[in-house]
């Protein structure tokens, strides 16, 4: 309902900073404070909750040892992490009212968040998670003082927010926070290769791989950016644990607060912060839903060493350097489940480019089995691209082993202003389409393996889904008649003419030819 | 600024010796033509452009004219609609336009909203006349003066208030309006059947060449059986020229076929070849009389591997690098004869399904070479081939003649007026 409300809200109070730095940089601060606030009153309330038998408030308890130490160990168990009083959300907000000094209570806060897991389970779910959140940055302001007061007007303006926390099971501000990122990444330009992904993608992944399931052990993404895929999934299905890898640090530490605001708790998630292909973290474990918007033919090694790899090694040839994409199909490939599935993102190229990828191509259909549809995408749906796109699907264990659906979805879309949209109509079509296996003209074609042998394995879609526009065949008889009415036609007013021409004694530009 | 604009008198005097009649009359028609402004004749409105937050595209709104890309061979054609309206124009008005380019005009149709760029004008007098007049005058290039100077080219309202017009009796006007647009209408038909050739030419081409799963053509000369085999078995490709630097391209004394010469017709014409500079030590290939030049990529997959062929005898005439030749070995195979074939809707759709590629589709030699064709035996081939020749003779002379129409009305134009 006040969804919409709060996106705007918080997105609002980046107006505050826009003119000091780009959205790349004042992302860190506007995410980061959302998180310490949320964290702040998360722990506020649950211990509230827990003391409000004894009529009772946290700060009520401060000078009590005894409870105080219970209800910090509750806290670290329950949330996995602690916030002493004085450096709370709520604490410093009253301190911004005089307007005091509140840059090294604003960082104390951060390191307490952070150095309060230590040594516990949570550890790896906190550390460092406000690295990016510069409190004496240079752009906020030239002294201390400066900085102290552009720090104040932000967090003042965050705080006329309502969090709508109350709302127990909503996640109300979770959706928010996924809406600000995805902001901030299209108004942030693009890197090297690297897109967010629009909902309307992660919602068809997410669909594919929870398809006719009710739960899921485990999801896993080997390039989970800010983790929005991840959880994705887990709004079409229940999922027990959540594991994910992100190579950029920044967008590591979203991912993170992006699972506890979504009400992840601290044990049910393991993301990691490394390359997946060079320094993969979940090697030994195995995944029963694997998705991935890997970077569009980013560069890797594609180094010797990788042909001696379980994950590459097989398929006789690695991915070329200049294009990852088959090398984490691949490395996707080796963390699925024998019962899993697995569905990712990728350029058109993939279907058709020749060489090593032409080989690899052919070892996952021909020796292994394991495809089981292509999708094409509309072109121009991601942020800042408007390369085509496909999706793969892949599953170790296939119900129809004898075929490969085809679904050419490039056509069905709205125009937006810059971007083009999936609709919900073109999402549902998409995954009913896949999931019946339905054959329609001009959308979808389930093509028997001989017919991709036949194609030397090349998949590009227009060889399996007929797009081709033929012209209405008009019948010869209606074309000769016409003509032959058009030919009288030329007759009456050449008549005319001949008339007018003699009576102003020039010649008729006319050849009677009968 | 025309000196005439700054009189405060409505009427324009002329000089009484002076004659005013047109070089070209009927000679029942004796009277002397009489000078008057348009502003006197007419009633003027001038466009006025609604917000452009009420364009839309509802058709149920009013149609807009902005300017001269809502104007098509004198007619209005209705492109954007708005729901707000500013000035309005009538059907059976003569729409002008005012700004960039000034003096286009079509009679309008529709009940519509005018914007800025036109104005509408409602005669008092005949109502073709004035057209054919303005049209008269545009000929004569007579708004250029207007424009000097200024960086915008547009007229104002006096400017068109103003303008003067040689005007004959009622009589005259409805004789000259007759004729000219009996001119227009025959021109209108022939483009009809220009239209109407072409579709017959598309359909008769379908059906006189044989899929792979028929045994002979839906339109055959003769009752005998095409035969199957694969662009490789008759043939050989070569590639366009490697290695070519910017400056190589426009000097030198050799030629190059462009892309573009291939894309545009199915024969290559001489008059597109372009220069280029080849040393007598590279090694490039050259393009020989009857080869069949295919472009290798393209913006859609509609558009990959064109094929045009080269009908020239030259010993210096290369191939631009987006494209690839291939010559015919069979002597089986007229080459013309391939060229129609690969150009027809049923070769046209295998190209599509084997193009590939995100942002420019590509199309690679040794696909293409895989393909297969059917065909007949040499004599047929020479008839199909001197059918279809036949067919666009037809066509390119009607295209002459609509041209020679367009011509002659030009000259009635500028001899009838004054």
């Amino acid at each position: 309902m006040s969804n919409y409300n709060l996106e705007t809200k918080l997105w609002s109070v980046a107006d505050e900073l826009r003119g000091n730095m780009d959205a790349n940089e004042y992302k860190n601060y506007i995410l980061g404070f959302i998180f310490y606030r949320y964290l702040s009153e998360k722990q506020e309330k649950t211990i509230n909750k827990a003391l409000e038998d004894d009529n009772l408030t946290f700060k009520d308890v401060q000078k009590d040892t005894v409870i105080y130490e219970v209800v910090q160990k509750d806290s670290l168990s329950k949330l996995g992490y602690f916030i002493t009083p004085e450096l709370l959300f709520s604490t410093i907000i009253e301190k911004t009212d005089e307007e005091e000094f509140i840059l090294d209570d604003l960082q104390k806060a951060f390191n307490q968040i952070t150095n309060s897991s230590q040594g516990t389970e949570s550890q790896d779910d906190f550390s460092n998670l406000f690295e990016d959140v510069e409190l004496n940055s240079s752009k906020l302001g030239k002294t201390p003082d400066e900085q102290n007061d552009k720090i104040s007007k932000v967090i003042r303006k965050l705080n006329e927010i309502d969090f709508k926390l109350d709302e127990d099971e909503s996640d109300i501000l979770g959706d928010a926070y996924e809406y600000l990122i995805g902001q901030f990444a299209s108004s942030a330009g693009k890197k090297a290769g690297e897109f967010y992904t629009p909902q309307e993608v992660s919602t068809i992944l997410a669909r594919i791989v929870t398809l006719n399931k009710d739960r899921l052990k485990s999801v896993y993404d080997p390039t989970c950016g800010s983790g929005s895929l991840l959880l994705r999934v887990s709004k079409e299905t229940k999922v027990a644990d959540f594991y994910g890898q992100e190579l950029n640090q920044t967008t590591y530490n979203l991912a993170r607060m992006n699972m506890i605001l979504h009400g992840v708790r601290y044990n049910q998630f393991d993301i990691k912060q490394g390359d997946s292909l060079e320094n993969p973290q979940h090697l030994n474990q195995k995944f029963e839903a694997v998705v991935a918007n890997p970077p569009f033919s980013a560069k890797w090694s594609s180094s010797k060493k990788f042909m001696d790899d379980e994950r590459f090694g097989a398929y006789g040839k690695l991915a070329p350097k200049s294009k990852a994409d088959y090398a984490f199909v691949q490395h996707m490939i080796y963390q699925l489940d024998e019962n899993g599935t697995l569905a990712v993102v990728l350029p058109h190229g993939v279907l058709f480019r020749g060489a090593a990828e032409e080989k690899i191509r052919r070892y996952l259909i021909e020796e292994k089995n394991y495809l089981d549809a292509v999708i094409g995408l509309p072109k121009n749906i991601f942020y800042g691209t408007s390369i085509p796109t496909c999706i793969l699907v892949f599953k170790k264990c296939r119900e129809h082993d004898d075929n490969i659906i085809f679904i050419d979805a490039s056509e069905h879309y709205e125009k937006a202003k810059n971007q083009n949209k999936l609709r919900p109509e073109d999402i549902d079509k998409i995954v009913t389409t896949y999931a019946e296996r339905n054959e329609e003209d001009k959308y979808s074609h389930v093509a028997p393996l001989e017919e991709v042998i036949e194609n030397d394995y090349n998949l590009n879609i227009p060889r399996y889904v007929d797009t081709f526009e033929e012209e209405e065949p008009i019948d010869l008889d209606e074309l000769v008649d016409e003509l032959e009415q058009i030919e009288k036609e030329i007759q009456e007013v050449d008549d005319k003419i001949i008339e007018y021409c003699k009576e102003l004694g020039i010649r008729p530009p006319v050849i009677r030819r009968d | 600024m025309d000196k005439s604009t700054q009189r405060s008198d409505n009427t324009v005097k002329d000089h009484k010796q002076d004659l005013i009649i047109p070089k070209l009359r009927n000679n029942l028609f004796k009277d002397n033509w009489s000078t008057k402004k348009l502003g006197d004749i007419s009633k003027i409105i001038m466009g006025q452009s609604p917000s452009s937050s009420n364009y839309s595209d509802d058709t149920d709104d009013t149609i807009l004219i902005q300017g001269n890309q809502d104007l098509n061979n004198g007619l209005v054609v209705p492109r954007i609609y708005t729901s707000e309206i500013t000035k309005i124009s009538k059907p059976g008005d003569i729409i002008l336009t005012v700004r960039a380019p000034v003096g286009d005009i079509a009679i309008n149709e529709y009940d519509c909203c005018i914007g800025r760029g036109v104005c509408s004008i409602t005669p008092h007098e005949n109502k073709l006349f004035i057209y054919y007049y303005l049209q008269y005058l545009n000929n004569k290039k007579i708004w250029n003066k207007y424009s000097q100077g200024s960086t915008f080219e547009s007229v104002n309202s006096k400017d068109i208030k103003n303008l003067k017009i040689k005007i004959p009796s009622i009589n005259e006007q409805n004789y000259i309006s007759e004729f000219l647009s009996s001119i227009d209408k025959k021109i209108e038909f022939m483009e009809k059947k220009y239209n109407c050739l072409l579709q017959l030419k598309n359909n008769i081409i379908t059906n006189l060449f044989c899929n792979e799963d028929m045994y002979q053509p839906l339109l055959k000369f003769n009752d005998e059986k095409w035969e199957y085999i694969t662009l490789n078995e008759i043939g050989t490709t070569y590639s366009g020229l490697s290695g070519k630097s910017k400056d190589d391209f426009g000097v030198g004394t050799s030629l190059f076929v462009p892309y573009k010469a291939i894309f545009d017709s199915e024969i290559i014409d001489i008059n597109l070849l372009e220069n280029i500079k080849i040393n007598d030590s590279e090694k490039q290939n050259l393009v020989k009389m009857y080869d069949i030049l295919f472009t290798s990529s393209s913006e859609t997959p509609e558009e990959v591997a064109m094929t045009s062929i080269f009908l020239n005898n030259y010993d210096n005439c290369y191939l631009n690098s987006f494209s690839f030749g291939y010559r015919v070995t069979a002597k089986f195979i007229n080459p013309i004869f391939l060229n129609y074939y690969l150009r027809s809707p049923m070769l046209r759709k295998k190209f599509y399904k084997i193009a590939q590629g995100s942002t420019r589709y590509n199309i690679s030699k040794k696909e293409i070479m895989k393909l297969s064709i059917k065909y007949p035996s040499s004599e047929t081939q020479e008839k199909i081939i001197s059918f279809i020749l036949n067919m666009n003779n037809n066509i390119s002379n009607l295209r002459r003649e609509i041209e020679l129409n367009k011509e002659f009305k030009r000259s009635l134009l500028s001899k009838m007026f004054c």
